[in-house]
């Protein structure tokens, strides 16, 4: 510490010992002190301040955002190699490729809580169907009379740039009265246009996928490989990027007090004998070693996480045989349906004897009926579709991953899986949930779940203890206890972090640093 | 106050140090006002 600092230390010992001999017995020498109180005050503010300042300073330099090319450059390939691995997912139709299925959900099932979204998603359902070179008008809007009407001033606010104007609200309030389903004609009306225009939809997705392919210059065989290879490089380069790994200490994701040093050391020789425990840093094998069991335990933690959908899913294999055929004949009894229906809405439609004929007329029981019947079609045809994949796609020798990618695709029987499975679950926790699995399938370092098949009873648990016992780990089998399992990864993920800060070439004692000025300061 | 070669932990102290100072001078000054008012 310099002379300078050190003297205001002293002073502010100094300055204590003067208060305390000054009298404070009668109002005078009170009004004495409490001035020399303030003197103090705004000296030692000023002094404050300038360390403050100085602090400041360190701070925004140490956490200057720096953007790194490499990372960037590589989240930019993965990006255009996910939307090629997208169209070629062969357990995916173009239904699911236009993320029909996730906008027509949200209406059917939310329709009744938040019809501003509801709004939304109609807006995006028109925009995925222009995307696929489909443009919408209200002459495809024709299931009932309250689809064509409320679709009329939908496709006006539309224009205007306003889906949630007052027009839009006071439109929906005179139909819902009239037709409360309205919501549900419109959902099913947008997947009658699908199936009217599929072929058309599934040649445009046939010919972005070469187009894709080409530009991107690589082939069928390599894709696969190049994405597991991209996204182990952005994992790696992002683990050791030192304004990355700054910011999971600031952002409170990560606590700086759990990598103390004898801590460490302890988790550590609780995992490794001795002799390695005491000669880990730098040891490139054994802190590679540590590396993987860690992502063996995350494979395996995140595995027991989505059991039930497996457990879900071998319950429908077992009687595949049943599944055959379900989906075209569901999907022959809607359009029969859907053709009785266009019948029904012409008939209706015709003008009366004295001109034409009042809305609430047009809407007859029958349609209304048979509406509802087809809704009830269009549902079985979800989940029938899943379990026609199911029949096709999955065999003895289909591996966990296979069966979780299969579900992965099909975000209705996802989300009716995960509703049946977590009671009350809330709809920002399913799409969390969703998301989970969606990153647990996508991580490059999956070893097990691509070997292991479904059917077999393997004790992965067993398999994994087994394997890095051979690597020197003090581990049993029960260690990964869903009870032990928690506690053993973050331990292995506070010793992986300590890797990391070393490699970005960080100390932890500065990031501790780090925290405690951004704590003192109030920086956000 | 030169501050330049002063490390970043030093500095941390002092700054808590000069803070529980202030802090000390504040609550002395809330005593003598209570003192004043009870005087009244």
């Amino acid at each position: 510490m310099s002379i300078k600092t050190e003297e205001i230390l002293e002073k502010i010992v100094a300055s204590k010992e003067i208060l305390s001999t000054m009298p404070k017995n009668n109002p005078k020498n009170l009004e004495i002190y409490k001035d020399k109180l303030e003197e103090l005050e705004n000296e030692y503010k000023i002094y404050q301040e300038n360390i403050s300042n100085e602090l400041k300073k360190r701070y925004e330099n140490v956490t200057k955002k720096v953007e790194n090319k490499e990372i960037e450059n590589l989240k930019t390939r993965i990006k255009t190699v996910n939307h090629i691995l997208e169209l070629l997912n062969k357990e995916k139709t173009s239904y699911e490729k236009m993320g029909l299925d996730r906008s027509i959900f949200t209406i059917s099932r939310y329709y009744k809580e938040n019809f501003e979204s509801i709004n939304e998603q109609i807006q995006i359902c028109i925009d995925k169907f222009l995307k696929v070179g489909i443009e919408l008008s209200l002459e495809d809007f024709n299931y009932s009379i309250y689809v064509k009407d409320y679709m009329k001033t939908f496709f006006q606010e539309l224009g205007k740039g306003d889906i949630h104007s007052e027009k839009i609200k006071e439109k929906f309030e005179e139909i819902y009265w009239k037709c409360p389903e309205i919501m549900i004609h419109i959902e099913l009306n947008m997947r009658n246009i699908y199936f009217k225009n599929e072929s058309i939809i599934d040649k445009y997705f046939e010919k972005e996928k070469s187009e894709k392919l080409k530009n991107a210059n690589i082939t069928l065989n390599e894709i696969n490989k190049t994405y597991i290879d991209l996204k182990k490089q952005l994992m790696e380069k992002t683990a050791i990027e030192p304004g990355i790994i700054q910011e999971k200490f600031l952002s409170g994701e990560c606590n700086i007090n759990n990598l103390e040093s004898e801590k460490l050391k302890t988790d550590i020789a609780k995992l490794l004998p001795k002799d390695i425990a005491e000669n880990i840093e730098g040891n490139e094998e054994v802190e590679g070693n540590i590396i993987n069991f860690l992502n063996s335990l995350k494979e395996y933690q995140n595995y027991l996480k989505f059991q039930f959908i497996i457990d879900d899913i071998k319950q429908y294999y077992e009687e595949k045989e049943n599944y055959k055929k379900v989906y075209l004949e569901t999907k022959k009894e809607i359009e029969n349906l859907e053709k009785k229906l266009n019948k029904l809405n012409k008939k209706a439609n015709k003008k009366g004897l004295f001109g034409i004929k009042k809305v609430e007329d047009r809407q007859t029981q029958d349609i209304k009926e048979l509406i509802q019947t087809i809704k009830e079609k269009y549902k079985e045809l979800d989940m029938n579709k899943f379990y026609n994949k199911i029949y096709a796609d999955i065999h003895k020798n289909s591996t966990i991953y296979d069966i979780l990618n299969l579900a992965n695709s099909y975000y209705v029987y996802l989300t009716t899986c995960l509703i049946n499975h977590f009671k009350n679950i809330k709809p920002e926790e399913i799409n969390e949930k969703v998301n989970e699995l969606d990153e647990f399938l996508n991580n490059p370092y999956n070893a097990m779940i691509k070997h292991t098949s479904f059917i077999e009873e393997n004790d992965l648990a067993l398999i994994i203890a087994d394997k890095y016992k051979l690597l020197h780990f003090t581990i049993d089998k029960q260690d990964l206890d869903a009870k032990h399992l928690g506690a053993l990864i973050t331990k292995l993920e506070n010793i992986e972090m300590a890797i990391h800060i070393r490699k970005a070439n960080l100390k932890i004692e500065d990031i501790k640093e780090l925290c405690e000025i951004k704590k003192l300061l109030d920086i956000n | 106050m030169d501050l330049k070669d002063v490390k970043t932990g030093e500095l941390i102290e002092f700054y808590k140090k000069i803070d529980e100072f202030l802090k000390y001078l504040e609550k002395e000054k809330q005593g003598i006002e209570k003192a004043n008012s009870s005087n009244e």
